[in-house]
């Protein structure tokens, strides 16, 4: 996989490019939307949960964002990636073509629009001065973990979506599912103690919690939430990658 | 480094054909819930290609003739390794390019250039080698001004022209082509008088040796000009637009990119020029800008040195104009006439031949013709 990704990383970089280009291209904002988004998330949110059902948290609004951008790249990378095979259908079968850089790029596009959107996470950090600390160095970490993790969900899905179209459709409703059982509106403090197991089962949880520990809670990652969601993430990978070599020379035939 | 450039050994492959007759309606999906009828779903398989073996010598080209469906393309992607075959082996040491379709990874809303840029990518160019065809590509498609705007706003021909410059720009030890490649299928209409007819017959015969595949001929009456040999070629032009070549006329060149240059100009006509050390002799065009403001005759004292080669590309209009015409003192239809017609509407645009011209009516020019396709053959 690594030779291919070499082999093949202009037209990988390209392709990222044209994604992002055309996301916003012939949009008046443009690029704005990708900050845009989350915030209106956010004010949404914190309007619901902060002033309506009054969840009882401080600044409800930079836990919220801390969760918020980690879980769209996720979510945005997993709906772009279930189709991507598909809809790259001009690609493959038509030339000499590795079809998993098809499902790379909306991680790694999705990805650049999380970087993008870190100076405003940490902006909202410092205007309700919630103190942000070293525990910062281990973004880096985070984001390979959460890497693995969602390019594997994306290569099994795609796999998969080549065989059964319907994963296209079904998966905007598991992904919304997902959210709600994933700590990133609530705070696992808020789920009762006998919950919590299956909670912390779903390493995207274990994931999401360590960001809200970097960069709402001033504290390091939980060592052992962090060791599972990388153990958990590199097995994802490895799985997703597996399915997908084992049926990529017949997406030819399929798409 | 083997003599081989591809070793094909007994290679087979089938597709499953499955077939679904009737789309169930959800109704019926619900109540039976499944999604497909199962009694009524067939499912066969084809043998695409059974058995094949081959060689293919470096330095050497190999062509697979067959009827619709004997498995050419599927032979083509077995070689481009985009399908796997069910047993066999093939071997090919090189870099391939498989040009089996054409501008794969075009996407509409990006420009010509983005395009490009992955398409060349796609075809195994690294970077570097694209920035350094980049031009060449854009010049062979004839879309130098149209190259930073979206592709969806191409016409067929000119995103066609694009993706097929990308193409035969890669430079591979092993080139596969299918026939999307099969292009250039050109029409041409002779026209022709008096005792010269039958040289034109015998030089290009059924056309097939120079490429063309529909070869057309009319026999002009008298000596009634050019304009109205242009005449005899309106049903052939069938309202498209149409490039006039005189037949003493001698172009190094090849025109092509100036025929792009036409087809990409929304409307009017277009000339070819040639910087002629005497341009008294002949029709001089008077320039500015793109366009041509007069053309004057064997002018006394010339207003540049270019001359009006016999290459001139009109469209459909100007059979309307050629009907317009009144014959000239030497009681012929003058193209001289048409071209100025096109000025007067401020639609006369121009191109400056690179390569040498000339024209053979006089005994000078003959000369001087000759010498030039005898410097060319000699090369």
């Amino acid at each position: 996989m690594v030779q291919v990704l070499y082999r093949y990383r202009w037209l990988l970089y390209e392709l990222v490019v044209r994604d992002l280009v055309l996301r916003y291209r012939g949009s008046a904002l443009g690029f704005v939307w990708t900050l845009l988004n989350p915030l209106l998330f956010m004010l949404v949110y914190t309007l619901v949960f902060s002033v309506y059902l009054r969840i009882g948290i401080a600044h409800y609004a930079v836990f919220l964002i801390a969760g918020l951008i980690p879980w769209q790249w996720f979510a945005s990378s997993v709906q772009a990636g279930t189709s991507s095979i598909v809809d790259g259908r001009m690609f493959v079968g038509k030339t000499v073509f590795a079809p998993i850089i098809l499902v790379l790029v909306p991680v790694l596009s999705n990805l650049v629009n999380l970087l993008l959107s870190l100076p405003i996470l940490v902006t909202i950090v410092l205007i309700f001065h919630v103190p942000l600390g070293w525990s910062i160095l281990v973004l880096p970490l985070l984001l390979v973990i959460q890497f693995l993790l969602t390019s594997g969900v994306a290569m099994f899905l795609a796999t998969m979506n080549v065989f059964f179209r319907d994963l296209q459709q079904l998966i905007a409703v598991v992904l919304l599912l997902l959210f709600y059982l994933t700590p990133v509106i609530y705070p696992l403090s808020t789920v009762p103690e006998g919950f919590r197991p299956y909670v912390l089962g779903n390493p995207l949880a274990a994931l999401i919690l360590s960001y809200q520990d970097i960069f709402y809670a001033d504290s390091f990652p939980n060592w052992r939430h962090l060791l599972y969601a990388l153990l958990a993430s590199v097995a994802l990978f490895y799985a997703g990658l597996a399915v997908f070599e084992r049926y990529k020379d017949a997406f030819a035939d399929y798409v | 480094m083997s003599a081989e450039a591809i070793l094909v050994e007994g290679v087979s492959k089938r597709f499953r054909v499955v077939t679904i007759p009737k789309q169930m309606t959800l109704k019926e999906a619900v109540v039976s819930l499944r999604l497909i009828r199962p009694s009524e779903k067939r499912e066969r398989f084809v043998n695409a290609i059974n058995d094949v073996s081959f060689a293919v010598a470096r330095g050497t080209t190999l062509g697979v003739i067959g009827r619709n469906g004997s498995g050419k393309t599927t032979l083509m992607r077995l070689l481009a390794g985009i399908y796997t075959p069910d047993s066999g082996s093939i071997r090919i040491p090189g870099e391939i390019a498989p040009l089996l379709s054409l501008g794969v990874g075009f996407h509409p809303d990006m420009t010509g250039r983005e395009n490009v840029k992955i398409n060349g990518l796609v075809l195994g160019m690294n970077p570097r080698q694209i920035e350094a065809r980049f031009d060449e590509i854009v010049e062979f498609a004839g879309l130098r001004e149209f190259i930073d705007i979206p592709v969806r706003t191409y016409s067929s021909g000119m995103h066609m022209r694009l993706t097929f410059a990308v193409a035969v720009s890669v430079d591979p030890d092993v080139l596969l082509l299918d026939e999307v490649l099969a292009v250039g299928d050109e029409a041409f209409m002779i026209v022709t008088g008096g005792a010269s007819a039958g040289d034109f017959l015998r030089l290009l015969g059924n056309g097939r040796e120079f490429g063309l595949k529909h070869l057309h001929y009319t026999y002009q009456e008298g000596e009634g000009g050019i304009a109205e040999a242009l005449k005899l070629c309106e049903h052939f032009a069938e309202e498209e637009r149409i490039v006039v070549m005189l037949g003493d006329n001698i172009v190094q060149d090849d025109i092509t990119p100036y025929v792009r240059k036409f087809e990409n100009q929304n409307s009017g006509a277009r000339v070819l020029l040639k910087e002629v050390p005497n341009p008294e002799r002949f029709g001089v065009a008077e320039l500015d800008g793109d366009r041509i403001v007069r053309i004057e005759e064997k002018p006394a004292r010339p207003k540049s040195s270019f001359a009006v080669t016999g290459i001139y590309m009109y469209d459909r209009r100007v059979f309307d104009l050629c009907r317009t015409l009144q014959p000239s003192a030497r009681g012929e239809l003058e193209i001289t006439d048409v071209n100025n017609q096109y000025i007067s509407q401020g639609d006369l645009y121009y191109d400056v031949l690179d390569g040498g011209w000339s024209d053979a009516g006089e005994f000078e020019s003959l000369f001087r013709a000759s010498e030039l396709v005898r410097a060319a053959s000699r090369l």
